[in-house]
Formats: structure tokens, sequence, C-alpha cells
């Protein structure tokens, strides 16, 4: 899907390592202006991959990525200017001030003389830095670090600001200002393309999701909708007695007649767990109860919640452990 | 661009002096060099590696008696004579011109015909001019063989002047340092070559392995840009090790620049540029801040020795220094050597421009592989 107002247009986007591993298969998406949108995906599933041929450290092997209209392998240094990018690994100058990091930065990145000191102090009040400007970055927790790695990306108001694992590794406090700075930049209409392995965080910024597995777009679509499709508006989870290790998934939904997204294995004869979509909950959480009593089972515990981006994202890229 | 020049500069620069390691080597190499050679020097002499070649045209007996004493005589010294071999005229030139010998004595025809009608008789010998003390080592046992065949060593007050062969020493070259005083020389150079090529390779590669220039390649600076700015700050960083270790070298080996300070400060700064890509290349490449450092150490011992650091180039045989004329160490050797010991700018411009090209193509390479390096797979 491309649009008039897309900022970013990737279209059947493959690319292959040099030891011949496919990271990415024709993986086509967009994104509008002032859009917030997360990759979710396994490890491995070109994620970051994704991002690296946006920013135009990776060349395509082949397809088209294009960042406001130019083709990132061929107008590279207009699209530098465009994009902020804050990578997976907090990469700094460790004998340099967050000061001077900034400033550097600011340089690099041709924002105005007469601005430069004025947006700096900004972004190392936004950072919450201001008291340890003047202090080695080697000095600062991996929290810090990782608030100055992201205020560096949008020191020179980039159109397009791309996070790579935005708060991995940092403390609640850093992740909520780190939160709290996309949220800002979505109001101020800036768009925000973010990988991450966290739903929550997904599920709290985005405005859409994008999931790629083995290098494939999987789903894509808001995060209502994607719950809607792949899991239901409601998750009933029952505790079952008396489930013979025999009966499994199929057994159990011929007998509630509803979408079963998951049983537990039986474990030393115990109760099982059952997790049941459902579209009508309040209503079909009796039914559920009724039918499992009517075959013959105990129900021990129930109770209904609605789904998570991890039950989609689990829905849709299984449960099955990736390297 | 000069914006983003200024800012790379500024950052280098700043980096250098919060962690002033990078020095280490550029200060201890030296010293260590300087040290093993004067223990080396002192020991052994020097010169007994070095082949002579003797030539005897003359068929008398006296010439025959003269030339059993060269190839006979013992050192006065507890070291070897210098190896001697007999050559006709045309080879000993060849092989003398080639590299392979050191010197050659000859032993013109008429020889021994002077001495018995009495007139003077000479023996002429024909030395690579490069090092002062091979020469004065070579003379003085040419002058000690004078005196035996006179049988005037045995008796001091003998008289000279009625001696049948006379000495007459005439050097055709102005004289050259000792070498003591042209290791010194060099050790100055050498401690600003390993700065700039040791420093930069230690720098680049600990850059890439934090990760912490890719905020520098992803931005729209462009590749040159960066390329240049390293270079730049490269200047200053390596003339803070000079500075060190230069006055400490000429003051304890009481060895002084007789040439023009701007032009050694001149060449100084094209060795620094030819240096620095290298240096920036063998970072990029390697990527462990160890790693890099051991090779830019490494890359510069071997071409401070090759490129005639331990004894003049000119000393070599003419295959290897075909191969260490590729070395941009060598031609900042040769420039340096020159204008330290003599005040003169002659025969400077093929080796200075050689240093010029080198960093301007190792700068292309740089700024290519740079390009790459965010731009490919």
């Amino acid at each position: 899907m491309i649009t008039l107002t897309s900022i970013v247009e990737v279209a059947n986007l493959e690319h292959i390592y040099s030891g011949g591993t496919k990271a990415l298969d024709g993986l086509s998406f967009s994104i509008s202006k002032g859009e917030v949108v997360g990759i979710l995906g396994p490890n491995g599933a070109g994620k970051s991959t994704t991002v690296k041929m946006l920013t135009g450290i990776l060349k395509p092997t082949s397809g088209s990525v294009r960042v406001s209209g130019n083709e990132v392998a061929e107008h590279l240094d207009v699209v530098r200017k465009i994009i902020g990018f804050m990578p997976q690994e907090t990469a700094l100058y460790e004998d340099l001030t967050a000061q001077e990091i900034l400033e550097y930065h600011a340089e690099l990145y041709g924002v105005p003389k007469n601005e430069v000191k004025e947006r700096v102090a900004k972004m190392l009040d936004l950072a919450g830095l201001t008291a340890r400007k003047d202090d080695l970055v080697k000095t600062y927790s991996g929290g810090m670090k990782r608030r100055l790695a992201l205020v560096r990306s949008i020191l020179h108001d980039s159109e397009l600001l791309i996070l790579d694992e935005m708060s991995l590794g940092v403390d609640v406090q850093s992740r909520n200002l780190i939160w709290n700075q996309v949220r800002k930049m979505k109001k101020e209409g800036r768009t925000v393309l973010f990988c991450t392995n966290y739903m929550d965080e997904a599920e709290a910024l985005a405005d859409r999701v994008i999931v790629i597995d083995n290098g494939h777009l999987v789903a894509m679509g808001t995060p209502n909708e994607l719950k809607r499709k792949y899991v239901g508006d409601y998750l009933i989870e029952v505790q079952i007695d008396g489930m013979e290790s025999e009966k499994g998934f199929d057994w159990l939904e011929q007998k509630i007649q509803l979408e079963v997204e998951k049983v537990s294995d039986p474990l030393n004869g115990g109760p099982r767990t059952a997790w049941i979509r459902s579209t009508a909950g309040p209503t079909d959480l009796p039914i559920v109860i009724s039918r499992l009593t009517e075959s013959g089972l105990i129900v021990k515990q129930t109770s209904m919640r609605e789904p998570s981006l991890g039950d989609v994202f689990l829905a849709i890229t299984g449960s099955m452990l990736r390297d | 661009m000069l914006r983003e020049i200024a800012a790379i500069v500024k950052k280098d620069l700043k980096q250098a002096k919060r962690d002033p390691r990078f020095l280490g080597p550029s200060l201890i190499i030296p010293l260590v060099f300087l040290l093993v050679y004067t223990i080396m020097w002192n020991s052994v002499g020097g010169g007994e590696s070095f082949a002579c070649g003797l030539v005897v045209m003359d068929t008398s007996h006296e010439a025959d008696e003269m030339a059993n004493i060269l190839e006979n005589m013992a050192s006065t010294t507890n070291h070897t004579w210098f190896s001697i071999e007999r050559y006709d005229l045309d080879t000993a030139r060849e092989l003398y011109q080639g590299g392979s010998l050191i010197a050659y004595i000859v032993i013109p025809t008429g020889f021994g015909n002077n001495i018995t009608t009495e007139q003077n008789a000479t023996v002429v010998m024909y030395i690579n001019n490069a090092n002062d003390d091979i020469v004065k080592n070579y003379v003085h046992r040419l002058e000690a063989a004078v005196l035996l065949f006179n049988q005037g060593a045995v008796y001091p007050e003998f008289d000279q002047s009625s001696a049948p062969v006379s000495i007459e020493e005439s050097y055709s070259n102005t004289t050259t340092p000792s070498n003591l005083s042209y290791m010194a020389a060099v050790a100055m150079l050498l401690s600003l070559m390993t700065c700039a090529l040791a420093s930069q390779a230690m720098q680049t590669a600990t850059e890439f392995e934090t990760g912490a220039i890719q905020d520098t390649l992803n931005s729209p600076t462009p590749r040159v840009a960066l390329v240049l700015g390293r270079t730049i700050a490269a200047i200053p960083r390596s003339f803070s090790a000079s500075l060190i270790s230069a006055p400490i070298i000429c003051l304890s080996m009481n060895v002084f620049p007789i040439g023009n300070i701007i032009i050694l400060f001149g060449i100084m700064v094209l060795s620094i540029l030819a240096l620095v890509p290298i240096g920036e290349l063998i970072g990029l490449k390697i990527r462990n801040r160890e790693q890099a450092l051991l090779a830019g150490v490494l890359l510069s011992v071997i071409g401070f020795i090759a490129g005639g650091g331990m004894a003049p180039i000119s000393l070599s045989p003419a295959s290897i220094r075909v191969i260490v004329g590729i070395m941009p160490m060598t031609h900042s050797l040769i420039l340096w050597a020159r204008v330290f010991f003599l005040d003169t700018t002659l025969g400077l411009v093929t080796s200075s421009l050689f240093l010029f090209a080198t960093w301007l193509v190792m700068s292309a390479v740089v700024v290519h592989l740079m390009k790459k390096e965010v731009e490919q797979s």
C-alpha cells in the first residue's frame, strides 16, 4: 500500500547476506507522515535488517526503499538528513561529555550555528542529563546512555525517527522518559518507526504494527485490528481438571465450539489451562463453563481479559524458540 | 564541509587529550631501539658484516706482499677484520655499485715498480661513504695494512716520510654522521611515525569495535571530510609524541639538527600525511584496539628497519632497495637523515612527491572503504 503522504515506501525488499542467509524476502509496506509504527518479530526475523536498509547502512539485494520519495541507495546524503536513527547498540564516544557529543552531532548534521547551544541544552533537558552534561559518557549508566542516544537522534529535527530497540536494557524511569519523547514527537507530527521485542512498548506507542517473521511480512494493522483478527475481542483462560492427555486442542474446540488459542500440556495429572478466543466475552464465558461441565470436565478457575499484542504475536509467530 | 572537518578534528583532539595512552608506543619504541643499537654497536664494533673487495692489478712481488697483508692481517681489536675477497676490477666495481661490497681496494699497475724506483706508490680504496663510522673503521684498517707493509707499525720512531708506501687520504664526500648520531636522529622520526601510524590504527579500530563511529558514518558528513578531519587531527597528535621524544633524544645523545628546522617540520608533516591513512586502513580492517595497535607498531618497526633506520638504505642490496622504496617510511627516513645532517634541500623532490602521492592514494582508498562500509552489505 503506497499512499501520496507516505514518508517510507518499501517494495519487494529482499536481502541476502554474504553467507547466503535470506534475511528479507519480498517485504513491502509504507508509513504515512505523522504515524508511529512498530515493527515486531522474533529474534532473527529481519527487523534490524529492515531498519538498516531504511537508514542506508545496508543495500538491498533487490527491491526498493524510498524515504520521502528518495531511493535510499541512490540519495543517501539526502536521506541521512531526513532520518534520525538510534541504533540497537548504544555506541557513544565514551571519552566525550554529553554536551560535546550533542554539539558534535549538531555540527555533522548542519544544525544552524546560532541554534546549536539552545538545541543542545534543550536535548540535555529532555534526556534529564543537564546536571551531568559535563561528565564523561563512560561514567553514565546504561539508561543515561540510552537517553542520550535518543536525544542525539532527534537533535537535528529529523522528519523520520527510526529507533531500534529503544528501551533495551534500561530501567522503568528511563523507559518512561523515552516513551514520553516518542509520544511528544507524535504530537509534533513527526513520523516514528521503531523495532521492539517488547509488546507493551508497541501497544503503548504504535498507531500501527508490522509483524515480520523469517523475512516475510506476516501481519500489519493497528493493534486493535490485529487483536480482533488473530485473537478475538476477548481471551478466556480456563483451568480444567479431568482432561486426559490424549484429549487435545481439536477435542476441546469441538466441545466448546469456539476457537482455542492454546492448551497447556498435562503436568503430573494436574489441571490443564486452555486459552479460548471469543468475540462476545461476557456472553461466551458462561457458555464455555457450561459446555466444559457437560463434557465431564471440572472447571477450577476462569478469567477473561482483552487480548494483548503479546497474544497476537504468539498467535502469528507461534511459541517455538528462535535464535 | 569545513564545519564537519572542524568538528571531527575538535572531537579527535579532545579524545586524544583525555586518553593519552596512544603516546606509549611512540615514546617507548625509539628509546628501546636507541638502547639496543648503542649496546650492539659498542659491543660488536660494527662493519664486520660488510664485504670488501680487493683488486690486484699489479703482478709484482710488492703488490703480492701488500695483498697478503690486507688478506691476512689480524684486527687491532678483538673483532674480525672485514671479509675480503679478490675480484677483477670490473666485477668489484659492479658489486660495489650494486651494494654487495661496502668497499674495494685497488692495488694499481705499477705499484711494485714505483716502490723499487722510489717513487710514490698508491693503494686506492673506494668506500660507500654512507656512514662515517664505517668509513673510519675501514680507512683505519687500510692505514694499519700500509704501516705493516712499511714495517713502521712495530717501530713508532719509524720515519714515514721515507716509507715505501705513503698514506695520503682524501675524502670525496662530505662527512656523514656516525652510527649513533644517525640512529639518534632517525629515532626522533621513528617516534613520530609510530605515533602517526599506530595511534590512528588504534583509534579507528576502537571506534569500529565499540560502534561509536556509526553515528558519524550515518550522518550526512561526506566521507572525504571524515578522512580529512581525522588526518588533520593526527598531525598535532603525532607532534605531541615528538615534543616529548625529540628533546630527550637530542639532549641525551648530544645530537642536534644541522638542517633547516622548517624543512624538517615539513618532512614530519608529509610523513604524518602519508602514514595516517595507512593507520586508518589497519584500524578499519582489524577493528580490535589491541590487534590494531600491535599491527601499527609492527609496521612502523618493520618499515623503519627496512627503510634504513638501522643502517643506511644504500648499504642494502639493490633488490631490497627496490622493495623498501615503495614504503613511505623509507622516503621519510631519506629526507629526514639528509636534512637533519646537511643544510641542503638537494634531492628532496622525489621522496617528498612520493610521500604526498602516498597520502593522496591511501586517503582515496580509505574514503572508498568508508563509503562501502555503510552502503553495502
